[in-house]
């Protein structure tokens, strides 16, 4: 049939095309290191710590749903010739089983120099207890989603540091220095410069993280309230301290616990799953008794169905980037909260 | 030579996957029940959900990956469902059901998806993203897997071999009173058993959407040029292993997950050989 | 309980509307044998809601609705097109080929649009729950005129779908078309605007289910309409229901209720000793 010979003449033509056009292999740079991480929130931190020492890229674009990120070919490619790969060690990136095994490189492997789990260390909410299993929670080893609370960042950027001095450890001072001025940036950045310089920032976290940190700055300093030198973040998210609130999901767990917002409800607890009826009138029946009028919803979920329960309820939803580069305007860390707490600060009016 | 040994194996388990999907592809157009390898892999994934549950409440210690792990245990489980449903398909493909078979393996596909949902959300943990198994992961598939893989094939290919003529009738006759085959029900339900072992597997290594389309689209382009079974069979192997070839070129040039692209140019096939019979004809009529 | 009727009165409302038109829709669907194109083309609205984002238009205007629609359309309609007398390829291999593609396209052009996995078949989800008044409104506009145009047309489109499954067709082909046309084009309209409010899962069942399960036992027309939507209505009152008491899912509730309904029936049929 003359299809048959079609066929074959295309099949060695194409052969041909794709010998003459082999892909090189990629040459690593020159001396710099070559670090992959699985979103841009911690591409961003790592950034700050290596600067020009290293070649800092990451997997999960800003938008995309972090528990599912398609496989493509490229990253496979990366993590191959990666020298760290940073993740956040608790099962978010399920997705990256499989990406680390077929780029099989040893030195990233769990386990090896080259395999960073930011989430050591981190205070982590909402573990559960074993052998409970009433929540159904989706996340066993508690919630996941470290990056929107800002102090953590400071513990990731310890794990970073840490991961970058042992593959290349003639640059500690370098890598220790990068870190204590971004953990510096980060005090200033929630405390504002005036009390990170009286009380410093390491005692300030330590009282935020237990929430004595409000009763601690009620007290009296010189003839005036301490929570008057109260400056950076934490003053901006004042008017919404306290406030209560639904979220969509729980990704907001460590933001709302730093700037004091209560969430007071979960539509979609788990993702993917659609709430029962009593769930459904339950939240109904919260927002209208307690009046809540903001719910957070990550901008990686389709709009119709909390458009839906705004028409329902007159709440309001307010749609965030969960990541760096999530929307443009954002393209680090520090953005990323500035727009989060201006948003709310405008909806919850 | 990075791309050929990217490349290899996927290749290799394409080749296989194409092989057996065209030869049931054949068998399921003539049955008209086209989805029922989406109704076998959901019910089968069903299956393995449930086991999962099961061996959760047995174990201590905390695991927290499931998906993907080959687990005999949520195998079995699987097989089990798809034994069922095998047995229920082939039960009700009966003169005193009115109403076509597809639509009941419609209706069993919905229940199954949803069950699984209803299970998973009473559960912990278990991603519910079921969505990662729709285009597989041909890419990162290993020589363990395709082992298994052609294992399975090779074994249910020989039975299918060993009674073609059996199984040919059933189809060809499947809408007829008379198929001219003893014991018709315990070789209908033969049928949906040794494909429902073949789908579970294949579905694992390339994905549901990937299997859809090696099940449908090469046995219906080669519906076009032929009606015999063997001329069928070989059609959409040639086909088949063509566009995986291209197919997986691209998806490496243009960065993009393989299996959609090798579904486009499966349908690009299609397309072309629509055309080309289209033309075919007034040029028959032109040339008298 | 006043508390609670009152709170389920939009969604009963929709799903006493949808349950009507898609067991409508269902009876002919399960004549002609074609029992996923709801599927098929709930993913290629998806797919047309893809290529407005990717045209540049933003997710709540609604030139991304009209995209979806008219995407929708054009592939329906060419569906239309592809009855003939005697099918090489059977119409529901069609389907199958158009979902599957259909599939394969939104999965490449995913990357390129934030929220992409929302526009996969598998997760097209949605919950009747949250339907307001004013949307049960905006389905009864929208379903009105299509009920005028079937109840105008009924005789032509029951006798093409009793035809479908012999090789003559009732009137000439030209003609036959045309009415595929107007029955198709009217279809994607119902399913584009029922699976952003009840899910893709929940309007297929309510598609399929009902009429399969009253086919079982008669074909005639008039008792597979009222008896469909009837079944359609109870069932989906009973899955809110256990939704509620069970505290499980909404739209698998209804699902899991309806499907195991029929292959009870099912079964019920085939051990029946004698037919009557």
């Amino acid at each position: 049939m003359k299809n048959r010979n079609l066929q074959q003449l295309f099949t060695a033509t194409i052969f041909i095309l794709f010998s003459m056009n082999m892909v090189p292999l990629s040459a690593s740079g020159n001396g710099t290191l070559k670090v992959v991480c699985s979103f841009s929130d911690y591409a961003s931190i790592a950034r700050e710590i290596a600067k020009d020492k290293a070649e800092v890229e990451f997997i999960a674009s800003g938008e995309q749903d972090p528990h599912f990120v398609p496989p493509k070919p490229s990253f496979a490619m990366q993590l191959k010739d990666a020298d760290l790969w940073i993740t956040t060690g608790l099962d978010l990136e399920g997705w990256s089983t499989t990406l680390l095994d077929k780029a099989r490189n040893k030195n990233i492997m769990d386990g090896a120099i080259g395999f960073v789990s930011v989430s050591d260390g981190v205070n982590i909410l909402d573990k559960v207890e074993k052998g409970d299993r009433t929540e159904g929670d989706v996340h066993l080893m508690g919630n996941p989603h470290i990056n929107t609370g800002p102090m953590n960042w400071k513990v990731i950027a310890h794990n970073i540091a840490i991961g970058l001095m042992k593959v290349d450890p003639d640059n500690t001072a370098y890598y220790e220095k990068n870190r204590d001025e971004f953990c510096h940036k980060v005090d200033v950045a929630l405390f504002g410069e005036e009390l990170t310089q009286m009380i410093g920032g390491d005692a300030l976290t330590k009282m935020l993280e237990n929430h004595t940190l409000f009763t601690f700055l009620n007290k009296e300093y010189q003839g005036e309230k301490l929570i008057g030198k109260l400056g950076g973040w934490l003053k901006k998210a004042m008017p919404f301290r306290d406030k209560k609130i639904v979220a969509y999901h729980k990704n907001w767990a460590y933001f709302c616990d730093t700037f004091g917002l209560d969430i007071i409800g979960f539509i979609e607890p788990k993702p993917g799953i659609p709430p029962s009826a009593k769930h459904v009138q339950f939240m109904i029946n919260l927002i209208e008794e307690q009046n809540i009028n903001l719910m957070l919803v990550a901008s990686y979920f389709e709009k119709k169905s909390p458009e839906m329960i705004e028409a329902k309820t007159g709440i309001h939803a307010l749609f965030l980037p969960l990541f760096v580069n999530g929307v443009a305007e954002v393209s680090n860390n520090f953005e990323l909260v500035d727009y989060w707490i201006d948003h709310i600060n405008q909806t919850i009016k | 030579m990075e791309i050929l040994e990217f490349m290899l194996i996927p290749f290799i388990a394409c080749l296989l996957l194409i092989g057996a999907n065209v030869y049931f592809g054949i068998h399921v157009i003539k049955r008209e029940i086209i989805f029922i390898d989406i109704a076998l892999a959901q019910i089968a994934a069903l299956g393995s959900v449930i086991a999962t549950i099961i061996f959760e409440q047995f174990s201590i210690a905390q695991h927290h990956e499931y998906h993907g792990e080959d687990n005999y245990f949520t195998f079995s489980f699987s097989l089990l469902f798809c034994t069922i449903a095998a047995i229920v398909f082939s039960l009700l493909k009966n003169k005193k059901i009115k109403i076509p078979l597809e639509a009941l393996i419609g209706i069993a596909y919905a229940v199954a998806t949803a069950a699984a949902v209803i299970f998973l959300d009473k559960s912990a943990g278990g991603d519910v993203h079921i969505h990662d198994m729709l285009t597989g992961s041909l890419l990162w598939v290993t020589w363990h897997q395709v082992v298994k893989l052609a294992v399975i094939i090779g074994i249910v290919g020989l039975f299918h071999f060993i009674f073609r003529k059996k199984f040919f009738k059933l189809s060809d006759n499947y809408y007829k009173d008379k198929t001219g085959v003893k014991n018709k029900r315990f070789w209908d339900f033969m049928f949906y058993f040794s494909f429902g072992i073949v789908i579970v597997q294949a579905v694992h290594v390339g994905g549901i959407l990937t299997v859809f389309a090696f099940l449908i689209i090469p046995a219906s382009i080669s519906s076009l040029y032929a009606t015999k079974w063997y001329a069928r069979i070989f059609i959409g192997l040639g086909i088949g292993a063509l566009v995986t070839f291209l197919g997986l070129y691209f998806s490496w040039e243009l960065d993009v997950p393989c299996s959609p692209v090798i579904i486009l140019f499966l349908g690009v096939v299609l397309l072309l050989s629509l055309i080309i019979k289209r033309l075919k004809k007034p040029l028959k009529t032109f040339r008298k | 309980m006043l508390e609670n009727l009152i709170f389920l009165s939009a969604p009963i409302a929709a799903c006493i509307l949808l349950a009507g038109v898609l067991s409508y829709f269902g009876n002919h669907i399960l004549s002609r044998g074609i029992i996923f194109i709801d599927i098929a083309v709930a993913q290629i609205a998806a797919l047309g809601t893809m290529i407005g984002l990717l045209l540049g238009f933003t997710q709540e205007s609604h030139w991304v609705e009209f995209s979806s629609y008219a995407f929708t359309l054009i592939v329906i309609s060419a569906f239309a097109l592809t009855k003939f007398q005697k099918q090489k390829i059977s119409q529901e291999a069609i389907i199958g080929i158009i979902y599957c593609l259909g599939l394969g396209i939104a999965l490449l052009l995913a990357e390129k649009i934030p929220g992409s996995s929302n526009y996969i078949t598998k997760t097209i989800t949605g919950n009747i729950l949250w339907v307001t008044w004013s949307q049960v409104f905006h389905i009864l506009l929208l379903f009105a005129p299509i009920a005028i145009i079937h109840i105008i047309f009924r005789k032509q489109f029951t006798k093409i779908s009793d035809a479908s499954k012999q090789s003559k067709l009732p009137y000439s082909l030209g003609r036959v078309r045309i009415y595929e046309l107007v029955f198709y084009i009217t279809f994607g309209i119902v399913i584009v605007k029922s699976v952003p409010i009840a899910g893709i899962f929940l309007v297929f069942i309510l598609l399929v289910a009902p009429t399969a399960a009253i086919t079982l036992f008669t074909n005639n027309w008039k008792k597979r309409f009222i008896w469909s939507w009837i079944i359609g209505f109870l069932g989906s009152l009973l899955g809110v229901y256990s939704s509620y008491t069970l505290n499980v899912s909404n739209g698998p509730a209804i699902v899991c209720i309806l499907g195991i309904f029929v292959f009870v029936l099912a079964f019920v049929k085939l051990f029946k000793k004698a037919t009557n």
